[in-house]
């Protein structure tokens, strides 16, 4: 394949890896070896749900799918191109009262279960603010609990760390 | 009335709150909000309510990075979630952890008492809690045990038991193993003070966790080997004559029960703080200049000095004392223990009570063999 396939702000490249605005969502050398690396470095807790913020080429998706039979693992991203599991939309992440809607539609209700969030911080390139505000989302940083009630138990809980 | 006890630690540690917690309940529902390691204290007091946290869970979730901290947030408001609702009489703090100050915070009770949060700062704070949190953190020899220091804080009278008399006939306990293993005495040490029991004609049974019988077994005989859970010791307790063993909640246990006890401190384990909390209980330690060492560090000595300083031998004669074999030979183990206590190798003593660092001085087997 000698062309580009321009869709919106995703493009491929001529071996078929994707690009945004012309840059590269993974290793142009070898993103299989990228995705064994990235594993590598990767801690990933047993009997929980997988969260993966960014799908890029999607070889570390193969990868975990394979290793991780049992779990179920849920890719993120913001460009429909890349098929991802759940796609979101920037304005899922805008400020919010109480919970946004990645929040309240996708971590809470596996909050219970369990689940952890993975970075593949290779397919953020051009999007790593919005990236970042997803994983941040997911991860429930900034949230602050809305009774005084969960706000004395979550000092307590700070307090276990101290 | 109820009651609500915080005691947010070790097992061994909820051993040591028994007298505090059977002050506060008296005439009251009592549940306790502890960490689930507490689950054998749930059926050795079917009396009070246990909601029992598990810190680990926690942990991971706060201590992770890829995980969300809500999770924890979450399962620790569901887990207290009767704790929560309740409006109690009196709350009571047991635990000097800045998690259970908080925890007091979110709690609504009539009446609090020990160290809490509350309106953004620590309340509960005078000069007994003070002390207690001196004694505990900085002071080798407090003026009282650390469940003492603890009720005085709490401005509760409790009074340690005497030690019952040893019984004529039945098995030596033997508790050989701590989690912590600067506390532990060498198992081969341990086997060495077995088959002096054994050819002194005295059978024993060395407890056991079940996770720890195969790491025993290469010690002891499997008949000498009793794996039994709180529960079952306690049902078993009529045959045993005498409880020798490093400071675990199981040495607590047995002193709660009042089966005779001899401790065997070591490594952080500290007779001042936490002896087995019966007047007249037997304690044998070691005079390393570095113990009591710190709780949190692993030992830093080449080798364990604290434990090679005490020999089978010694432990047989403070044993023999224990037992109250009073016989000429007794004699000769006073003499050899005035020796090596003079050598600054160990130290002996009966735990008196409530003043037992200032008046352990002068009750030196050294000094006063004759007392002992």
């Amino acid at each position: 394949m000698n062309r580009q396939v321009s869709s919106g702000r995703i493009t491929y490249s001529e071996s078929g890896m994707p690009l945004r605005d012309g840059l590269s969502l993974c290793s142009r050398r070898d993103p299989v070896e990228e995705a064994r690396g990235w594993l590598g470095r990767t801690e990933v807790t047993p009997h929980r749900a997988i969260f993966v913020v960014g799908v890029g080429a999607g070889a570390h998706l193969e990868l975990l799918r394979r290793n991780f039979q049992d779990q179920q693992i849920f890719s993120f991203d913001f460009d429909i191109e890349l098929s991802p599991d759940v796609l979101v939309e920037p304005r899922d992440l805008g400020p919010s009262s109480d919970f946004n809607l990645v929040q309240t539609a996708y971590a809470l209700p596996w909050l219970d279960v369990g689940y952890q969030v993975l970075c593949f911080r290779a397919a953020w390139v051009g999007r790593q603010t919005e990236f970042q505000k997803l994983a941040e989302a997911l991860l429930f940083v900034d949230f602050v609990p809305p009774t005084l009630k969960q706000r004395k138990l979550a000092f307590a809980l700070q307090e276990l760390l101290a | 009335m109820k009651v609500l006890a915080l005691s947010l630690l070790r097992l061994g540690d909820f051993f040591h709150h028994l007298p505090i917690l059977r002050a506060v309940s008296a005439e009251a529902q009592l549940t306790i909000v502890g960490w689930s390691e507490l689950e054998p204290a749930r059926k050795l007091f079917p009396e009070w309510t246990f909601e029992l946290v598990s810190r680990d869970r926690l942990l991971v979730d706060m201590t992770r990075g890829s995980h969300p901290w809500l999770r924890a947030l979450d399962q620790l408001e569901k887990t207290l979630e009767n704790v929560l609702a309740e409006e109690w009489n009196t709350a009571v703090n047991l635990t000097h952890t800045r998690f259970a100050t908080r925890l007091m915070d979110a709690v609504v009770a009539q009446k609090k008492a020990g160290l809490r949060f509350e309106e953004g700062r620590t309340a509960g704070w005078n000069e007994d809690w003070r002390m207690f949190n001196d004694s505990w953190i900085s002071v080798k020899q407090p003026p009282l045990t650390y469940v003492d220091l603890l009720a005085r804080a709490l401005d509760l009278r409790i009074q340690a038991p005497p030690a019952p008399l040893v019984r004529q006939s039945g098995d030596i306990w033997l508790q050989v193993l701590s989690q912590d293993e600067k506390k532990n005495w060498p198992l081969m040490a341990w086997r060495k003070f077995g088959a002096l029991l054994r050819m002194h004609g005295l059978p024993y049974r060395v407890l056991a966790a079940k996770s720890d019988a195969a790491r025993l077994s290469d010690f002891f005989e499997e008949q000498e080997i009793l794996t039994a859970d709180f529960r079952e010791l306690r049902a078993q307790k009529q045959s045993c004559r005498l409880l020798i063993g490093v400071d675990t909640s199981t040495l607590h246990f047995a002193a709660d029960e009042l089966l005779p006890c001899l401790g065997l401190y070591l490594g952080s384990a500290n007779p001042y703080k936490t002896p087995p909390r019966q007047v007249g209980a037997w304690i044998l330690r070691s005079q390393a200049a570095c113990q009591p060492c710190s709780h949190r560090d692993p030992c830093h000595q080449m080798t364990q000095i604290c434990a090679e300083g005490i020999t089978a031998q010694d432990l047989w004669h403070v044993t023999k004392m224990a037992l109250g074999q009073t016989s000429a030979g007794a004699k000769d183990d006073l003499q050899i223990l005035k020796t090596r206590a003079e050598q600054g190798l160990l130290k002996i003593f009966p735990w008196e009570g409530n003043h037992v660092a200032r008046t352990e001085d002068r009750r030196t087997f050294a000094e006063t063999p004759s007392e002992a």
